[in-house]
């Protein structure tokens, strides 16, 4: 994707991007920072916009050609949008026959299996207008996933719900970014959910939008702009044993060890190129120790030397390079006391004190 | 001919001629008006300018250029003539497509105006699963606006049932083929007939009052 697009004097988008997506891939950003315009521009509502997109060697829209791009529904693209957008005319059911009857190349999910999946066989005689609004979410979802599609795009789809709702379709979103069967770009706003579901990350900021390597290195980067309460590391790691005695998983990034209650054999994966295990460790989770603490319960102790400070309101996010683990860092969020008692400043060797630390959510 | 098959006859056409005229501008126009309410051509304007015409004119322009037109040695009337070996003036079918002419403003202009409230959202959402334009036109447009297509259909029929400058300009008042209710209604006063005169116009007037009201009760239904 490649191109410059203004609009008006103060909006610009530059994207220069070649991504290789596998998985959900989070798009954030701050509003008006051009995300749901490069959503538009994947999907084919902007056409006639000057900027390029090619997707598996196929190019749908060309900057360098005054022809409009190919029109969005020949784009093996789907879309969730932020508001359900179900047919008011059809019922649940026939909004998602609708969606099956479309051709065009790409996986598509078999009816049976997306009204299993999504729990949608109690709904299907209704309209849209007595649905909640996670349900017509729901049905949404389904609908996009009857549609034969290479890409997904999910236009920060639970923005519009309320907190109930919101934790209503919260398990099927994240089940969906799981099984990974077509490859997602998800806007979103919240860090808790990006931390939660995403692979890797794209931010757009200042009308650019830049790719950053893995969820892990997005995690700990301070110039994440989703950095706030919900602040935390995930590491990618790998199964090394279960203690069944104590009922404990062992795991290994770099030669750093983990404990993790609870049997995670089943993630161990087969061979080295099985996709490793993901853990999220929030950062008011993590204490820092400057000399090494003895008669502490706290079993997953990392050693590392302090990388950056940050200020955040009234306490300070610490970034910690690990030592055992080259380019893994770990986030922990002290108070500014703290700061001041211990002398914590970059460069100075600590210990990482876990509290607690959980398999992401969406791969259980 | 007694006064009551004269009336009834006259009925019977005007009630064919409003039918098929209806049903084959509920065919043409949504495509029409979809285009009009969509596109943003230079041609946008002169081809609504000539659908509306009709609302402006005296049915007797239109008439009077139709009757040229479908005459013998008119264009068209003069093809129909080499093609079917039919005349097209004074018959029944020349005055459906008299009737077509001037009823279009009455079905495109209602429906061009239901299109435009169109939310681009669903058309959107239909096109991101894939749905092709003549089919989300087909499956998702008409169905949403079915209650403004009903109410076009609605004015293009009683619209085509009282029309008649353009009717007594190429239709010829032929009993039976191509008299209408509203010259057989001019015909009688013409003959000071009151009494059939009275039957007639209370007749249209019944009709349209009766058709708009149902319409108007139907559109407010949730």
């Amino acid at each position: 994707m490649q191109g410059r697009l203004v609009r008006g004097a103060d909006f610009t988008l530059r994207a220069d991007l070649d991504l290789d997506i596998d998985g959900v891939a989070a798009l954030v950003g701050a509003s008006g920072a051009g995300k749901s315009t490069l959503l538009r521009l994947i999907a084919g509502f902007e056409p006639e916009a000057p900027m390029t997109v090619a997707i598996d060697g196929e190019r749908w829209q060309d900057a360098a050609s005054p022809a409009p791009g190919l029109p969005a529904h020949r784009r093996a693209v789907g879309t969730v949008f932020q508001e359900s957008r179900l047919f008011p005319h059809l019922n649940v059911r026939r909004n998602l026959e609708f969606a099956a009857s479309a051709r065009r190349p790409g996986a598509r999910l078999s009816f049976d299996e997306v009204v299993g999946f999504l729990e949608l066989a109690p709904l299907l005689a209704q309209h849209p207008r007595q649905l909640s609004g996670g349900q017509r979410q729901r049905v949404a979802l389904g609908r996009t996933l009857l549609s034969p599609a290479k890409l997904w795009l999910f236009d920060e789809p639970m923005s519009a719900l309320d907190p109930r709702s919101r934790r209503e379709i919260a398990p099927y979103l994240h089940g969906l970014c799981r099984r990974h069967a077509v490859p997602i770009v998800y806007v979103s706003h919240s860090l808790a959910e990006v931390l939660a579901i995403a692979d890797q990350t794209l931010v757009a900021a200042e009308g650019e939008v830049t790719p950053v390597a893995s969820i892990a290195e997005f995690s700990t980067s301070f110039d994440n702009p989703l950095l706030g309460d919900d602040a935390g590391t995930v590491i990618a790691c790998r199964f090394q044993a279960f203690d069944a005695c104590y009922r404990l998983s062992e795991l290994k990034f770099g030669t750093a060890t983990l404990y993790v209650p609870g049997d995670l054999s089943m993630l161990a994966g087969v061979g080295r190129n099985s996709p490793p295990i993901l853990l999220h460790i929030p950062a008011r989770d993590v204490s820092l120790a400057t000399a090494g603490v003895d008669g502490v319960s706290i079993l997953n102790r990392v050693d590392g030397d302090i990388d950056e400070i940050r200020r955040q309101d009234d306490s300070v996010l610490v970034r910690v390079r690990c030592r055992d683990a080259e380019r893994q860092c770990l986030l922990a969020r002290v108070t500014r006391r703290s700061v001041d008692e211990l002398g914590l400043m970059p460069g100075l060797a600590v210990q990482a004190l876990i509290k607690s630390v959980a398999v992401r959510t969406s791969d259980v | 001919m007694p006064v009551a098959v004269d009336i009834a006859q006259a009925a019977l056409v005007t009630a064919l001629l409003a039918l098929v005229t209806t049903a084959i501008l509920l065919v043409a126009s949504p495509p029409l008006a979809w285009w009009i309410a969509r596109t943003g051509s230079k041609w946008r304007s002169p081809v609504e300018a000539l659908v509306a015409l009709p609302l402006v004119l005296p049915p007797t322009v239109i008439g009077f250029y139709l009757l040229l037109l479908m005459a013998p040695s008119g264009p068209l009337g003069a093809l129909v003539q080499a093609v079917a070996g039919v005349p097209l003036a004074f018959t029944f079918t020349g005055l459906v497509l008299g009737s077509l002419v001037y009823s279009l403003p009455f079905v495109t202009g209602p429906l061009a105006s239901a299109f435009r409230t169109t939310d681009a959202h669903l058309l959107e959402a239909a096109a991101s699963l894939g749905v092709a334009p003549t089919a989300c036109f087909l499956r998702l447009v008409l169905p949403l606006h079915r209650k403004a297509l009903l109410a076009a259909g609605v004015l293009g029929f009683a619209h085509t049932v009282g029309e008649f400058g353009t009717v007594l300009m190429i239709g010829g008042n032929i009993p039976g083929e191509t008299r209408v209710l509203s010259i057989a209604l001019f015909d009688r006063v013409e003959m000071l007939d009151y009494g059939a005169a009275h039957v007639i116009a209370a007749l249209l007037l019944a009709f349209s009052l009766a058709v708009l009201t149902c319409t108007y009760r139907w559109l407010r239904l949730p």
